[in-house]
């Protein structure tokens, strides 16, 4: 009532009257007991129309969109935050892991190739990846390489931009709203991958999903590393975290609180808030301790370490059978490795004995939304493999898998649930992925 | 019925037929259910033989002892040897059975791994075992019967065989109520069955002191004290046998536990979802339990050497957390050394060895 004589009267130039009532919106109580308001229709503008979009800029969605253009597709990549490589290069979680496992013939090999190993070898070139199995990165450079990867594959980049929601027709996802300085406005494009890492585009486009909850933390900084002096008096060691490849810098990594939900903004900010004033009380007694003197906080990350969310229901659960097999896929679109321990079957499988896995593309296309691909660390496998699934490494190989799935979608109208497996393969190994 | 003991006795995973054939002594039947006054379902088997035996002499030696018929295909002896007279020789098995039973009787049956089934079958556990030791000593038994044959052909099997020596039992109770009814003369049954319980009871009141356990290793899930494991095991091997995650082996001290069933978690752990080991479990000694009831069936605990846990510097791991399949780790904040460090639930923990064996450090010990 209140808002139709708003718009009469600013388009007829008729006065308001002061006292018009009801210009609060009504509240409604949900079904959980909160207060709802409907949300008043408007239009909004569409910022483009494009062939690939990519939400989403961490490791996955980077891979994803950088493949995708070099398959031909016009690609538009969305990122929420002011740089790319997600919570490897801004979440300061800086080892690349799972770079290698074991083959069939029992040799530990490479196994992360395509656009994981390129931005791996390009970091290396300019000296800034130390290790040569699991290697830790520079966050700065990271974020300098792969911008500049992006930027080299043609890719249309859009930082500070949220994803708000999906158009949808039918089950198909047509475009993706978004909400930034310039106000909301919508990304139309013909596939759409997820690679938001909590899933908010199929969350949005109500495809089904799992979630979990898993300890969450905040990765920090020491420098001055180089400073320690042992030889002082009373010298007793102290945990200082992992060398970068930066001289008297250490990240030091936080294993955080069991079981956090990470979908929930309040108790994101409460811990955010809780652990840097953890860190910093830390860093005071390990400065107070003789010899540490020197150290100091380079930074904590601009992102809370947020390891497991959403899992989204997909064509195929990737299985830790699947992982501990050697099962091979006929729509594989990469190979993982494995940085840890495992149980299977009761017996445990030590990581230099682990076996290389195959990932199905059918994992990364969701049972319901058409249109959509999810890559990154909630494509849908089973809740024993997130360990494995989570890292750095296998976001980049899902991202680069479904980049070109998206790219061969759009450019050769390749049908994303019955996928023309030898061009998928094809294509695959043009970008240089390790198929086994 | 040979060919188709040593398939049982063999470590092929059959499942609950693992060794299906120790069910067929009432000896150890007898036994299990004199100590631990419980009987369960497979014991039918055994009971069923047992009343076999009063219509049928020695049939169960003849057709059914896979131990017998091995014996059968030992040589002669060189001519040139005295021959070897039985008639000398006391039946043994007889007292053994009446001491083993009256000792049951008090908790302790006190010669049950005498069992012909038994050592038949603990020859082929000699296949899951990783010791020379333990191999040796599981292939001992067998080995020991055909010497013995070789040598002293028979004396096993008419005078010492605990199992025959239950049949010959059986016969002299027949025997003496068909003469009882008859009113005929006197024999010294009634004598012999006192004087071999009282000695076999006093034995089995004497003894549980001296086998209490004071070292620590962990036993199977459901399994008696230390002590009377060490009476009620036949050492036959089922439970070795039918572990799919191979973390039963024998007790190699040699104590009187020597050939128990003790769990060594090197790379398995006790599986939540399986109760095999008390199900093939022919003497008890294991109980056969639900595994829903796993949770409250302790084995022993598992604590974690923080100093060595990757979390005291800070990398990146929760394998025993995630491991737990009774979620009793909690990666929690030391409030000695300020560190997120595994805390181990002492009410939850079982001792299954999942965390102590998936840790990348080998950080967490499980104690007895």
């Amino acid at each position: 009532m209140a808002g139709g004589a708003i718009v009469l009267g600013s388009q007829c130039s008729r006065r308001i009257d002061k006292d018009q009532p009801d210009i609060q919106p009504v509240t409604e109580p949900g079904a959980d007991g909160k207060q709802y308001i409907t949300e008043p229709q408007r239009q909004i503008p569409v910022f483009a129309v494009t062939d690939v979009l990519v939400v989403g800029g961490g490791p996955a969605g980077t891979a994803a969109a950088i493949a995708a253009s070099r398959t031909g597709a016009e690609t538009w990549l969305v990122e929420r935050y002011n740089h790319l490589g997600g919570l490897w290069t801004g979440g300061l979680v800086l080892p690349l892991l799972s770079t290698h496992a074991v083959d069939r013939n029992r040799n530990m090999k490479q196994v992360i190739y395509g656009l994981g190993d390129e931005m791996w070898q390009r970091l290396k070139a300019i000296g800034m990846s130390i290790s040569d199995v699991n290697p830790v990165i520079d966050p700065e450079a990271g974020k300098y390489v792969l911008e500049k990867m992006i930027i080299d594959a043609g890719v249309k980049l859009l930082y500070h931009t949220y994803a708000a929601g999906v158009l949808m027709d039918g089950r198909r996802v047509t475009g993706v709203i978004m909400e930034n300085k310039s106000g909301r406005s919508v990304i139309l494009a013909k596939v759409i991958i997820d690679c938001t890492g909590d899933g908010d585009i199929f969350h949005f486009a109500g495809e089904g999903y799992e979630t979990m909850t898993y300890n969450l933390g905040l990765v920090h900084r020491l420098g001055g590393i180089d400073t320690i002096d042992t030889s002082r008096p009373g010298y007793v060691k102290q945990t200082v975290g992992s060398k970068t490849p930066i001289k008297g810098v250490n990240w030091v990594n936080m294993h955080g609180k069991d079981d956090q939900d990470g979908l929930d903004a309040v108790n994101l900010s409460t811990l955010q808030a809780e652990y840097r004033q953890q860190i910093w009380e830390n860093y005071f007694k390990i400065k107070e301790s003789p010899g540490y003197e020197k150290i100091y906080i380079v930074d904590t990350a601009s992102q809370l370490g947020v390891r497991m969310s959403r899992i989204v229901s997909g064509e195929y659960r990737l299985t830790l059978e699947d992982t501990m097999s050697y099962r091979s896929f006929d729509d594989a679109i990469g190979i993982s490795g494995a940085w840890t321990t495992m149980l299977y079957k009761g017996r445990k499988v030590p990581v230099n004995e682990r076996p290389y896995w195959q990932i199905p593309l059918r994992s990364l296309v969701p049972v319901q939304t058409d249109g959509l691909l999810v890559a990154g660390r909630c494509f849908c496998f089973e809740k024993e493999l997130a360990e494995d699934t989570r890292i750095i490494g296998t976001c980049l190989v899902t991202g680069h898998g479904a980049g070109v799935a998206a790219g061969l979608a759009v450019k050769e109208k390749m049908n994303l649930r019955d996928p023309d497996k030898g061009r998928l393969r094809k294509e695959l190994l043009t970008q240089k992925v390790y198929l086994g | 019925m040979l060919g188709l003991t040593i398939l049982f006795a063999l470590p092929l995973h059959w499942g609950i037929l693992t060794g299906i054939t120790n069910w067929l002594s009432p000896y150890i039947a007898l036994n299990s259910i004199l100590a631990l006054r419980s009987l369960v379902f497979l014991n039918i088997i055994g009971l069923s033989v047992l009343a076999a035996f009063w219509f049928r002499k020695n049939f169960f030696c003849r057709y059914l002892c896979p131990a017998g018929a091995v014996l059968d295909h030992v040589p002669s002896p060189a001519r040139s040897r005295k021959k070897f007279s039985l008639r000398k020789v006391p039946r043994i098995g007889k007292w053994l059975v009446v001491m083993s039973l009256a000792g049951a009787a008090f908790g302790l049956p006190l010669f049950i791994y005498l069992d012909p089934l038994a050592i038949f079958h603990t020859f082929f556990s000699a296949f899951v075992q990783t010791t020379a030791l333990a191999v040796a000593g599981s292939m001992a038994g067998l080995a020991g019967l055909l010497v013995l044959q070789y040598f002293m052909p028979g004396l096993w099997c008419f005078r010492l065989c605990p199992l025959g020596g239950l049949q010959m039992l059986v016969t002299d109770i027949r025997l003496f109520a068909a003469r009882k009814l008859r009113r005929k003369q006197k024999t010294d049954l009634g004598r012999r069955l006192f004087i071999g319980s009282v000695a076999g009871a006093i034995i089995a009141r004497v003894i549980p002191s001296a086998l209490a356990g004071k070292e620590n290793i962990i036993h199977p899930p459901a399994s008696l004290e230390q002590g009377k494991m060490a009476m009620v095991c036949t050492r036959c091997g089922n439970c070795l046998k039918s572990c799919p995650t191979r973390i039963l082996k024998e007790d190699i001290r040699f104590t009187a536990g020597f050939l128990t069933p003790v769990v060594i978690f090197e790379d398995g752990y006790c599986l939540e979802t399986c109760n095999k080991c008390g199900i093939v479990c022919p003497s008890g000694a294991i109980t056969p339990f639900d595994p829903g009831a796993k949770k409250g069936i302790r084995m022993g605990l598992a604590v974690v050497r923080s100093d060595d846990c990757l979390l005291s510097t800070l990398k990146e791991c929760d394998r025993c957390r995630a491991a737990c399949p009774y979620n009793a780790v909690e990666i929690a904040m030391n409030q000695t050394s300020g560190l997120m460090l595994p805390a181990i639930s002492e009410r939850l923990c079982v001792g299954c060895g999942a965390c102590k064996v998936i840790c990348p450090v080998s950080c967490i010990d499980v104690i007895g």
